[in-house]
């Protein structure tokens, strides 16, 4: 065996007292938060088969493949929840007729969940290869209200977590897609034109360029999509549009580069006018930016795009947006609008104080030997007591023998005195009884 | 503050310094003198950092610099991809290019090709549709073929004098390569009023810089 078999795989991280404890209160905060929203919680499971884990995404090399012992199929461990949220509206909980066939449903249904995922390939260092995701999602509806619901909760879901600060950044995928068909489009056309010049051969955008093209928006790199595309009008609107980014001047310098003739896209600046105004009436604490060449996370966002930042951390920590469509191919195509966020980075930002805070009431009761310690009523009395204090959420520890100590964690400590037992210090009443 | 992470190597560096200087930002202290790693900017709205430029893009995508100015061969050849490229400044300008000896039967079986571009070479020969076996190497690339250890090399050219002292010969070019200006992607958001018209000045210095060669010449 070799000597390093303990070793955790690269990437992989386990969480330890005290922030173990941070991260599970931190866990029940957002789920109560979305229950008290009227989010359905769900429980989808770690795995499925591999077909069902990748409809309307694409997570192949990002999900982690075993055989199935029983049926020889290839099964996925999930590295995203929010494909089986859709699949469990579309399929598990739509209604069906006599033969068994899902039927297409218009009721609204906001489902919640969180657990682990674990990603085949390690992300980056500051990405956990086994986040600890929570997400929420709203199916059936296609009105924008519903993505700005979802944005509202999800910036209330990271504020509940103590981060004020936060930057809420909207985009919309529309607006690259259609430039990348247009920049497909206009090559086609000039391959007719100059279809015999040799010039032009260098120039044909064929599928791995169209890749090469998205990856070039994806980072921005005015450099990269002259050197794919060559001089050219929509060459120039793209290089124009990876620029857009900011404030709401972002906004009005979209409006005027699409000003000549794209209703379209005018549309499409419309609607992160509106909710950018919204946003600005229901959290005028989030400031809100903007990106229009967006990326498309994971392929199934189709639409309206955002993702929140904290200042100083050096990535998103928590993305959404609509994906309306996944659930046709489990027979049941629905409008979809939700988020989520990995816990583990939420509570990485917290900080020390909210670790402290998990841990700070802790009652020490040391070790009393039976013979010595007198009555019965003493101990009962003592057993009544532990059994209060925990009842009211406080942490007891019991010493199991003479020669254990009080642990550093345990700032109060359980003492006999003549008026019964009594902690010293005494506990100051808080107004949150809980931890 | 905004903190831009330099490639330390001189022939960037030489290059560079002068478009940020037209851009406002210049190091208090000559970068050449010094042997501090941080130096601030004579208008204190940024700091320097020097380091090398395989490490520029790692610092960027964690968020540790705001910005960084590295070769587009790095780019390519770095597992980090999570930045904004955001300008090309066009300096230090050459041919990422494949090299061999004149007139040199193909080897039966794989071409071998030693390369400190890995990940660009196994791109390259993979879209021709060339079974290859890559060779990484670090440094004194020219040595390979004339030891018979591999049959071309990947390579950055840019006279081409090395190569000829080698007696090796160009043949393709890869891709062309320049000096490029990455941002962090949560920076480009959260200080967007402070690097958005830094970005504008670097462009209009690079405009400039243009305009001069063109005159010039």
């Amino acid at each position: 065996m070799a000597q390093d078999f303990w070793r955790l795989p690269k990437g992989v991280d386990e969480v330890l007292p005290p922030r173990a404890r941070q991260l599970e209160l931190l866990r029940r905060q957002v789920l109560d938060l979305f229950d008290s929203w009227g989010y359905d919680y769900i429980e989808p499971p770690m795995i499925e088969y591999l077909d069902a884990l990748l409809v309307g995404n694409d997570l192949k090399l990002q999900t982690l493949q075993v055989a199935d012992q029983v049926t020889g199929r290839t099964l996925g461990v999930r590295a995203d929840m929010t494909s089986q949220a859709a699949r469990i509206d579309a399929n598990s909980l739509s209604a069906r007729d006599a033969t068994g066939k899902v039927l297409s449903d218009q009721e609204t249904r906001r489902l919640c969940y969180a657990g682990p995922l674990v990603r085949a390939n390690p992300p980056g260092v500051l990405e956990s290869r086994v986040p600890l995701k929570a997400g929420a999602e709203i199916y059936g509806c296609a009105d924008v209200s519903a993505d700005i619901e979802v944005m509202c909760l999800a910036i209330d879901a990271v504020s509940a977590a103590g981060l004020d600060s936060v930057v809420i950044e909207l985009g919309h995928v529309g607006f690259v897609h259609r430039l990348v068909d247009a920049a497909l489009l206009e090559i086609e056309e000039l391959e007719i034109e100059e279809l015999d010049t040799e010039e032009f051969d260098g120039k044909r955008l064929e599928p791995a360029q169209e890749q090469r093209l998205l990856e070039a928006v994806r980072i921005k790199s005015e450099g990269d999509i002259q050197a794919l595309l060559g001089p050219g009008d929509v060459a120039e609107v793209l290089c124009h549009l990876v620029r857009l980014m900011g404030d709401a001047d972002a906004l009005a310098d979209a409006r005027v580069l699409f000003a000549d003739n794209n209703a379209n896209m005018l549309e499409l600046v419309d609607q992160l006018d509106y909710c950018a105004s919204r946003l600005e009436q229901l959290r005028p604490n989030a400031q809100v930016r903007f990106d229009l060449s967006a990326p498309v996370g994971f392929g199934y966002h189709k639409a309206l795009v955002f993702a929140l930042y904290e200042p100083g951390h050096g990535q998103a920590i928590a993305r959404g947006g609509r994906y309306d469509g996944i659930g046709e191919q489990f027979g049941n195509s629905r409008p979809a609008t939700g988020f989520d966020l990995n816990l583990k980075t939420l509570m990485g930002l917290q900080g020390v104080a909210a670790s402290f805070t998990a841990t700070a009431t802790s009652v020490w009761v040391p070790h009393i030997d039976a013979t010595l310690a007198g009555t019965d009523s003493v101990n009962e009395e003592l057993l009544a007591k532990i059994q209060e204090l925990r009842s009211t959420g406080t942490r007891v520890v019991q010493a199991l023998c003479d020669s254990d100590e009080q642990p550093e964690h345990c700032a109060h400590k359980l003492e006999h005195s003549n008026n019964g037992w009594r902690l010293t210090p005494p506990i100051e009443n808080r107004k949150n009884g809980k931890n | 503050m905004l903190t831009i992470a330099l490639n330390k190597g001189t022939r960037i560096l030489g290059k560079c310094l002068p478009l940020l200087a037209a851009a406002g930002i210049e190091p208090a202290e000559d970068l050449g003198a010094t042997r501090k790693l941080v130096v601030p900017s004579k208008c204190g709205a940024a700091r320097l950092v020097i380091m090398r430029g395989d490490d520029v893009p790692t610092f960027v995508e964690y968020g540790a610099a705001d910005i960084g100015i590295v070769g587009k061969d790095t780019l390519l050849e770095t597992n980090a991809t999570d930045y904004y490229e955001r300008l090309d400044l066009g300096v230090a300008r050459c041919n990422l290019m494949t090299a061999g000896e004149p007139n040199a039967t193909p080897p039966v079986g794989p071409l071998r090709v030693a390369t400190k571009f890995a990940k660009t070479a196994v791109a390259f020969f993979a879209e021709r549709g060339q079974q290859v076996s890559i060779i990484k190497l670090s440094g004194a690339l020219e040595l390979a073929p004339q030891l018979g250890l591999a049959d071309q090399i990947v390579d950055i050219v840019e006279t081409g004098a090395t190569l000829k002292a080698n007696g090796l010969v160009p043949l393709e070019v890869v891709t062309e390569i320049s000096t490029r200006v990455i941002v962090n992607r949560v920076a480009m958001k959260t200080s967007h009023a402070e690097i958005e018209p830094l970005l504008g000045r670097l462009r209009a210095a690079v405009s400039a810089r243009a305009a001069n060669a063109v005159e010039a010449s």
